[in-house]
């Protein structure tokens, strides 16, 4: 029978399940959190190791017998390999000044998505494994056994960390929390425990030469429709070449922007402004994706993934290349391409063909931003431009993470777009350049499967987002990067309904005043461009 | 209203608060409770900035659609966080027990409430529970759609085999689309 309360006990039920420290807690794992597993054949024709049908939420992962063992000299090879690790593994001393940065424990409120402690998932069986003082006193040193469900947590959590490095600025030691995820992921790999997301992708770039899998008479048909799209729109008729040798410039960007709302309009505003400045420029239909989700799998698999926009610059026969609006590619193109695939001596450095501008900043990658590109032409007053045809927009820039903290492009999207929009408004401090909140969806996690986990972590950028929309009424939040295109729209929808998502070349393509265009009622999206009764742009 | 409580409000509030920051794992309670700063910490400003309107509402004319915008601001953010649906809306549920403590802090208090006044006053609290069950079931519809939108909105290429869930379904990489038994309803 059940036990009587007393009426005291009655007033005191409690609500909360019972605490316990972040080591003790198992990991549970849940649905809307996780991305479907790689498919095993994607996995194996990449040449990578242990592909295999699992099921998260199963407990048994059908893991190789020899698990542990692939995952402790995965690794020492590691910890040879990369002295950064081994040091991110040694000097953490759990200040705690990264723990409140990351968005996804802000979103959360999961201790095991602040960046110490997600690190010290991994390095708890560093110690347990490549420390005396571990092996001797075991969690006494924090460390502990690596178990078939800490390596489930361990799997869980590095697929919640976007690799955007907001913790690292506030690390005192420098430690950089994403190096640690990008080689927990490497590992993860060796056992065949890739996300589908990831893995599909990273196969189709491989084969086929972008993310999406379209094949070069797709990628060229997509382009010929948006030119279409622009002829209707602004009444002027654009035509891109491919593959095209002895071009100056080769463009790359990320397939995303060929196929997927709302990049398209930013594609659309590449197209218009290189014929806009008579830019000699071609396509590739095989290096077709600037975007590298190898970046996400390992080291290696980004390498090979990054080195055929080389080849195919070096085939083509161009001077330099221009890469679209992407994030992660400029943190691979700046901070690993040379050691990658480099030196890519048989380019030249960038120089503007329409300005004279040198990109200094490019001497060694030969790549440029498109954003530094445009920021230049308007800074050399090379285009011509009527900003009044965004004057109902009311717009703010989401710094991506990777153009930001990676590389450091700052002022050039704002630059071009004040020169191109009326209405601009900053998003508070804290929350925009270095310290930019990540769009929750980075390093591929913009699936739809694990869409309660991208709320969670888009929720500090959507609130700083709200903030200007209730203070301002921003309406639109511009950006450099196609995946922030890809997330911020569902992130939004959520959050703060009412924003819409550009990128920053389609604002820019709005305002462009095009030779011979006809009469602009449209934007670059088939929509009424608002007018007041005296004709100006409202 | 009684008296003896509404000028307790401010004391009610912080135990309120602490109550529900404790239904967050330990490491993070402390942080979202201390952290004032609405960017550096957006969880614990929207409770804080939305318990002392909803209070006044509930302590004056008691209609929660008054401060709705309030109420869908914390059980929005909680509606995605890693709770189970009693315990996202369990908020005003914590807010009784707030209650109970602050006159249970006091002799005095227990004298100078009427029983008609606390049951008053609970009613209040069980519509505002049911504006939040309302506004929950409302988020967790739209994180659905949101969810569907974005699977549909995907370039074919990819979704074609490699997302599709009967391939999933046939390569054994997901359970069920629909009940699955302990799991619930899950496509995962």
């Amino acid at each position: 029978m059940a036990k009587d309360l007393t009426q005291k006990e009655m007033l005191r039920i409690d609500y909360n399940p019972p605490k316990s420290g972040w080591m003790d807690t198992p990991v549970k794992i849940k649905p809307g959190i996780y991305c479907h597993p790689a498919k095993p054949e994607k996995i194996t024709d990449v040449g990578m190791p242990n592909a295999h049908t699992w099921n998260p939420l199963d407990e048994d992962w059908n893991l190789p017998a020899n698990w542990q063992q692939i995952f402790f000299e995965g690794m020492r090879e590691r910890l040879d390999k990369h002295r950064s690790f081994k040091i991110f593994m040694d000097i953490c001393v759990r200040c705690g000044a990264c723990a409140d940065k990351c968005h996804f424990f802000l979103g959360s409120g999961d201790p095991k998505n602040m960046p110490v402690v997600r690190a010290e998932l991994l390095r708890s069986i560093y110690r347990k494994e490549f420390t005396t003082a571990g092996k001797i006193l075991g969690s006494l040193a924090g460390g502990r056994e690596l178990t078939p469900a800490v390596l489930k947590e361990l799997w869980y959590y590095f697929f919640q960390c976007t690799e955007c490095r907001r913790c690292s600025l506030f690390c005192p030691y420098g430690i950089d929390t994403a190096e640690i995820t990008i080689i927990g992921r490497e590992i993860l790999n060796l056992l065949g425990l890739n996300i589908n997301w990831i893995q599909e992708p990273v196969s189709n770039c491989y084969h086929i030469g972008n993310h999406l899998g379209l094949k070069p008479h797709t990628f060229k048909e997509n382009i010929e429709f948006l030119r279409d799209d622009i002829e209707s729109y602004v009444g002027v008729r654009i035509e891109p070449t491919f593959n095209r040798k002895g071009a100056e410039v080769l463009f790359v960007t990320p397939s995303g922007d060929v196929f997927a709302e709302p990049g398209i309009y930013t594609l659309m505003g590449y197209l218009m402004l290189f014929e806009h400045i008579g830019l000699d420029y071609t396509w590739s239909t095989y290096a077709s994706e600037s975007g590298n989700f190898g970046f996400f799998t390992s080291f290696e698999m980004a390498k090979r993934l990054n080195a055929k926009i080389y080849a195919e610059a070096k085939r083509l026969g161009v001077k330099f290349i221009i890469g679209g609006e992407c994030g992660h590619m400029w943190r691979v193109i700046h901070q690993y391409m040379d050691t990658f695939n480099g030196p890519a001596d048989f380019l030249e450095v960038p120089v503007s063909p329409m300005t004279g501008t040198t990109f200094e900043n490019a001497r060694s990658s030969k790549m440029i931003h498109i954003t530094e590109f445009t920021a230049d032409l308007i800074k050399h007053g090379k285009l011509k431009i009527d900003p009044s045809r965004n004057n109902h927009m009311k717009v703010t820039f989401h710094d991506s993470c990777n153009t930001s903290r990676a590389m450091g492009i700052l002022e050039e999207p704002r630059y071009v777009i004040n020169n191109v929009c009326k209405h601009f408004y900053e998003m508070p401090d804290t929350t925009i350049r270095e310290q930019t909140f990540c769009c929750g969806s980075g390093s591929g996690l913009n699936a739809s499967e694990n869409m309660e986990i991208r709320l969670r972590g888009g929720l500090p950028r959507a609130n700083a987002v709200k903030y200007v929309h209730e203070k301002h009424g921003v309406d639109t939040v511009a950006c450099i990067c196609a995946i922030d295109r890809a997330v911020l729209p569902a992130s939004m929808e959520y959050w703060v309904p009412g924003v819409k998502v550009a990128g920053v070349s389609e604002l820019v393509a709005n305002a462009l005043i095009m030779e011979g265009e006809g009469e602009r009622t449209l934007n670059l999206r088939g929509e009424e461009i608002p007018v007041t009764e005296g004709g100006d742009n409202v | 209203m009684n008296n003896w409580l509404f000028e307790r409000k401010s004391s009610i509030s912080e135990g309120w608060l602490r109550r529900i920051f404790e239904t967050y794992p330990p490491e993070a309670a402390t942080f979202l409770s201390n952290q004032n700063d609405r960017f550096a910490n957006p969880i614990g400003s929207a409770f804080l900035s939305a318990a002392g309107p909803i209070l006044e509402e509930l302590f004056g004319e008691g209609n929660p659609e008054t401060v709705e915008g309030f109420i869908d601001e914390i059980i929005r953010i909680r509606a995605v966080q890693d709770f189970r649906p009693s315990d996202a809306v369990s908020i005003f549920f914590l807010l009784k027990l707030a209650i109970r403590d602050e006159m249970t802090k006091e002799k005095e208090g227990q004298d100078k409430i009427k029983t008609e006044d606390i049951l008053f006053l609970e009613s209040k609290i069980d519509k505002f529970s049911l504006a939040a069950f309302d506004i929950y079931m409302k988020c967790r519809e739209r994180v659905w759609e949101i969810r569907f939108n974005d699977f549909i909105k995907r370039p074919f290429v990819l979704s074609e085999a490699a997302m599709c869930p009967s391939y999933l379904i046939k390569k054994g990489m997901i359970k069920d689309v629909g009940f699955d038994g302990e799991k619930g309803c899950s496509l995962s």
